[in-house]
């Protein structure tokens, strides 16, 4: 014992004498390794302080208005959610495994299923496809069908702008200025040719 | 940044065929309660966020044994739980064939649905202002705002490049302070 061990041990004697045996160490548990690990465990805990106050530094220079608003979110979770949340996790885990497990029959069978299934959505969208082409091309000449020629010239009139004009005249081929009134005494030859040569041409609507 | 010694011994039980199951377990409950506050901010509705977290750690049981020493078990488990939140949002998203505009009214909603809400409460309009912003910034502000994560750690958890984040988390904080301003405060 040191000198100065004795010193400390004879003052407790004299102040209490009933606490001198007590004098020894008790055996308090302690976690294995915890010496080993409480320096990288304090900085851990020193660099996440730092840090911590970086972030609020970065945020009070961004925005005063923010860094003066409580960071805790402020939604509710049902009662005792994070107690038992670890045994469904490791539950959940388990259920996960074993849902991998696929026979080599029931894969086959599986198979078999989605390629009746892949067959008759085929068979169904070329049916449809086939219907409705058939059934849009009637229907579509009989609408035209329908429409007068005092519609479309009123259409026409109406619904075209500039683009459209040019676009129609630079498909019309005028080799000569027709008259206004045809003359009376023209054989049919002649005015098939006058009508031949200042057609609009075939292509004019693609 | 090297794995911290808790997380290493966690490690070390879960490497262990004996101790596989304790390790896994423990590592569930020292990382479930932050793991699900950060996918919660992202998802907003309380199911959806247990969904997420439970996927999150049948993810991480079936990668464990590839998970690199050299990385954070943290960062890592962010990763994981980021992604899979991004990718909830967007399976939503097309799900619904709906707009994203859609979704952050949908998420508004969800945020409306809380028994706690209170549309004149500061907090609540913050989390409305963070609603606001596109999903990848919402996680960066998630991350650095809630997290206070570094921004080294965040490059790891994002895949971006940390003069990006800084520049996104900037412009988040700019936009939030903006709709507060513009919604009374």
């Amino acid at each position: 014992m040191t000198h100065k061990e004795n010193d400390i041990a004879k003052e407790l004697r004299e102040i209490a004498p009933e606490l001198e045996h007590l004098r020894v160490h008790p055996h308090f548990d302690v976690p294995a390794k915890y010496f080993d690990a409480f320096p990288a465990q304090l900085l851990t805990h020193i660099k996440a302080m730092e840090n911590s106050s970086a972030v609020t530094e970065e945020l009070e220079h961004l925005s005063p208005l923010l860094a003066g608003v409580s960071r805790e979110t402020p939604f509710s979770v049902p009662e005792d959610y994070f107690k038992g949340l670890t045994e469904l996790v490791v539950k959940e885990k388990n259920f996960a495994q074993e849902g991998r497990v696929v026979k080599m029959g029931r894969r086959i069978r599986l198979f078999k299923q989605c390629l009746a299934a892949a067959s008759i959505a085929g068979l169904i969208a070329v049916s449809a496809v086939l219907i409705s082409r058939s059934l849009s091309g009637t229907s579509m000449d009989r609408m035209m069908a329908r429409i007068s020629d005092q519609e479309i010239e009123e259409y026409l009139t109406y619904h075209t702008d500039a683009f459209d004009n040019e676009n129609i005249f630079t498909n019309v081929s005028l080799e000569g200025e027709m008259p206004s009134v045809l003359p009376e005494d023209l054989s049919t030859k002649e005015i098939d040719n006058l009508l031949e040569n200042n057609l609009l041409q075939d292509d004019l609507v693609n | 940044m090297a794995v911290t010694q808790e997380d290493k011994e966690l490690l070390a039980l879960y490497g262990h065929p004996d101790t596989k199951e304790r390790g896994f377990t423990l590592i569930v409950r020292k990382y479930q309660e932050r793991l699900y506050w950060h996918i919660r901010r992202l998802v907003v509705d309380h199911e959806d966020a247990n969904d997420v977290l439970q996927n999150v750690f049948i993810k991480m049981w079936k990668g464990l044994e590839g998970f690199r020493e050299d990385a954070r078990l943290y960062t890592w488990l962010y990763k994981i739980a980021t992604n899979e939140s991004l990718s909830f949002l967007e399976q939503q998203k097309r799900k619904s064939a709906i707009s994203l505009s859609d979704v952050e009214t949908g998420l508004s909603n969800k945020l409306q649905a809380d028994s706690h809400y209170d549309a004149n409460k500061i907090e609540w309009k913050l989390q409305k202002a963070i609603l606001a912003l596109p999903e990848k910034q919402r996680a960066v502000f998630s991350l650095r705002y809630y997290e206070e994560m570094p921004y080294d750690e965040m490059s790891k958890v994002l895949d971006t490049s940390e003069g990006a984040l800084k520049a996104s988390y900037h412009h988040a904080v700019k936009k939030v302070e903006e709709f507060l301003k513009n919604n009374g405060h």
